[in-house]
């Protein structure tokens, strides 16, 4: 009974909404079932979450909705149960095993990069550290330079941030520490989770103090606190692999492969609602801007939809690329 | 947008004025805070490495002597035994061991903090009516909006994992010192006046003994209480079992937090023993003193 109203009252919203772009004529989100959007746990993804949202409620008179997620349930869900129905910033590598599920399923597709430079993973420093100490440029420098991160807590030993536990980047750097032979040199310190590894930086940078350790861009974090990849060498696909292995026998010095990281689509929208899947294939954004617009989030304690906005009305000339000019209209008339 | 309580003052003014004091808070005073607590941070690490570095068949003897004296009968101790065994049979030994040390430094300092607090509160109404509030503030704060601030003051590590396991912990051993000692009958008080006895003799030779089973109970719950943090603490850079249950879960491998977490369960009955016996014991050498 519920069911059947629930679907007249979609039928309803979907006719208003075909409605309400008729004159326009070209734009129509094709589909009147409801589109969930995955809002990842962290700002950039929560961002892009509210952008796409935005644009198919506002653009193309879609029935989207925002559904709460996390890079693994939220791609063990839509490989298992394909909902959600978008999640515009999956970072493919983390949950690896399922997006080569979901590909041989074919139920979920990469419908573009996310990020014009890919998500940049790798050791970072604050900026002031590479002035004040220009010795330091790539993270072969690290060994010899230690005493710079040198931690009163352990002294003796410098402290070098890993990836919070569970995340693939523990492991990899857990082998870039072997690899880069700084057992002797440096502890290879847990933050327990994302949380604390930002405090951390954020307790450096307030202190004007030395940091080094594992980070990722874009980011809010980056953006904000001025943090500077340091330099690796040419990433080699063997040994890269090797790196990303907990079992790595003999890990080798390489560089970091660029993250893929993919706006992610359940396949049936492709053909429920091919204008959404062509405004999807084009939606890309650079890497530093996207920095620099969830540093201004942060800076202003903005929530993720309010960085939506700003990013909505700052860089129109990004997102007005990715949508007809009609629909372009449409949401920003809906921004006022 | 439009509803909701109407917008009398500026709250992200507020907000980030205080988000500055505390950043220069942490620019200024962070490296001295974490000086004043590196022999805390000392204390930790040389228990850590105490336990872990000694056979565990040492360890497990240290554990069962100390329940023998707490309890002095020999059903716990063979029960902390046993359990001490099948810790060690889960392969997760040392993550346990890195647990107690931090468990027990926890507790250690949340009684000697708490029990001078809670014997303070019971000789003065004034200072139990301006604790109670703080305790009840400290019991229901979402422990979150303490870590992270505590991370950016202290830096991340065992030192700030240490103080919110402590305000967490706390407040059951100030309530029931608070609590044993106003229970303890009045006319024995009188009695012990009448012969002459000073306050402060009261207070030792009376009033403590007499409430040290209901002290003995606060200090059980302090225990599980910071047994019950492990988990959280790990979050903020911890170590132990509690970072073996964030790795399970974040790597959905359900076997793993399943492991440590029954680690953490068999730590919680192990130290629930000791002190439920020695409370038990306590008491009964009251009542056969009392007939």
């Amino acid at each position: 009974m519920t069911g059947t109203k629930r679907l007249t009252a979609l039928a309803a919203l979907a006719a208003s909404s075909l409605a309400l772009a008729q004159p326009a004529a070209a734009a129509d989100c094709g589909t009147a079932e409801k589109i969930t959007i995955a809002e990842m746990t962290w700002l950039s993804a929560a961002a892009l979450a509210h952008v796409t949202q935005k644009i198919l409620s506002a653009g193309y008179g879609c029935n989207a909705e925002l559904m709460p997620g996390d890079t693994v349930p939220t791609a063990t869900s839509m490989l298992t149960r394909s909902t959600p129905t978008i999640a515009p910033e999956l970072w493919v590598s983390t949950v690896q095993a399922q997006w080569d599920e979901m590909q041989a399923k074919g139920n979920v597709y990469k419908a573009s990069d996310i990020f014009a430079g890919g998500g940049q993973d790798g050791l970072w420093v604050p900026d002031y550290v590479l002035e004040q100490h220009p010795e330091i440029k790539t993270i072969e420098d690290l060994a010899a330079n230690w005493q710079i991160f040198e931690d009163i807590q352990n002294p003796g030993k410098g402290r070098l941030y890993n990836g919070p536990p569970g995340w693939a980047s523990e492991v990899i750097i857990t082998n870039y520490h072997t690899a880069l032979q700084l057992e002797d040199t440096f502890e290879l310190f847990s933050p327990g989770s994302g949380e604390n590894l930002k405090a951390s930086i954020a307790r450096a940078v307030a202190q004007n103090k030395p940091w080094v350790g594992y980070y990722w861009g874009p980011s809010d974090v980056v953006g904000k606190f001025k943090l500077v990849r340091l330099g690796m060498p040419d990433s080699d696909r063997e040994k890269f692999t090797c790196l990303t292995d907990a079992n790595c026998a003999d890990p080798q010095v390489t560089g970091w492969a660029a993250g893929e990281v993919a706006v992610a689509v359940v396949s049936e929208l492709k053909e429920q609602a091919p204008e959404v899947a062509e405004f999807l294939s084009k939606m890309q954004v650079p890497n530093d801007e996207i920095s620099a617009v969830l540093a201004w989030g942060d800076d202003n304690g903005a929530t993720a939809e309010e960085v939506a906005t700003h990013f909505l009305q700052n860089n129109e000339a990004i997102w007005t690329t990715w949508v007809p000019a009609d629909v372009a209209d449409k949401v920003r008339a809906s921004l006022n | 947008m439009t509803s909701g309580f109407p917008e009398i003052w500026d709250t992200r003014a507020f907000g980030r004025a205080l988000d500055r004091a505390f950043n220069s808070l942490v620019a200024e005073w962070g490296e001295t805070l974490e000086l004043i607590f590196l022999p805390v941070l000392r204390f930790i690490t040389g228990l850590e490495r105490g336990l872990q570095f000694l056979p565990w068949w040492m360890v497990l003897l240290a554990f069962c002597l100390a329940t023998w004296a707490a309890a002095r009968r020999w059903q716990p101790v063979v029960a902390v035994g046993v359990l001490l065994v099948l810790l060690g049979l889960l392969g997760i030994w040392n993550e346990a061991m890195a647990t107690v040390a931090l468990m027990l430094a926890a507790t250690i300092l949340s009684v000697l903090i708490g029990m001078p607090l809670g014997i303070a509160m019971a000789r003065s109404d004034g200072l139990r009516r301006g604790m109670l509030p703080v305790l009840d503030i400290m019991q229901t704060l979402p422990i979150f909006v303490y870590l992270i601030p505590f991370v950016m003051l202290f830096g991340p590590g065992k030192i700030p994992a240490l103080l919110a396991t402590i305000v967490f912990a706390i407040p059951p051993v100030i309530r029931l010192t608070d609590l044993g000692i106003r229970q303890v009958d009045p006319e024995i008080l009188e009695a012990s006046r009448a012969f002459g006895a000073s306050s402060r003799q009261q207070l030792w030779t009376v009033q403590v003994p007499l409430a040290m089973p209901t002290i003995m109970a606060g200090i059980n719950q302090t225990t599980m209480m910071a047994l019950s943090m492990v988990v959280i603490a790990s979050m903020i850079g911890a170590g132990g079992l509690g970072y073996q249950v964030l790795q399970g879960i974040q790597r959905l491998e359900v076997s793993r937090g399943l492991i440590a977490g029954l680690g953490i369960v068999l730590l919680a009955i192990i130290f629930d023993r000791i002190a439920q016996s020695y409370g038990r014991r306590v008491q009964a050498n009251l009542h056969r003193e009392g007939n």
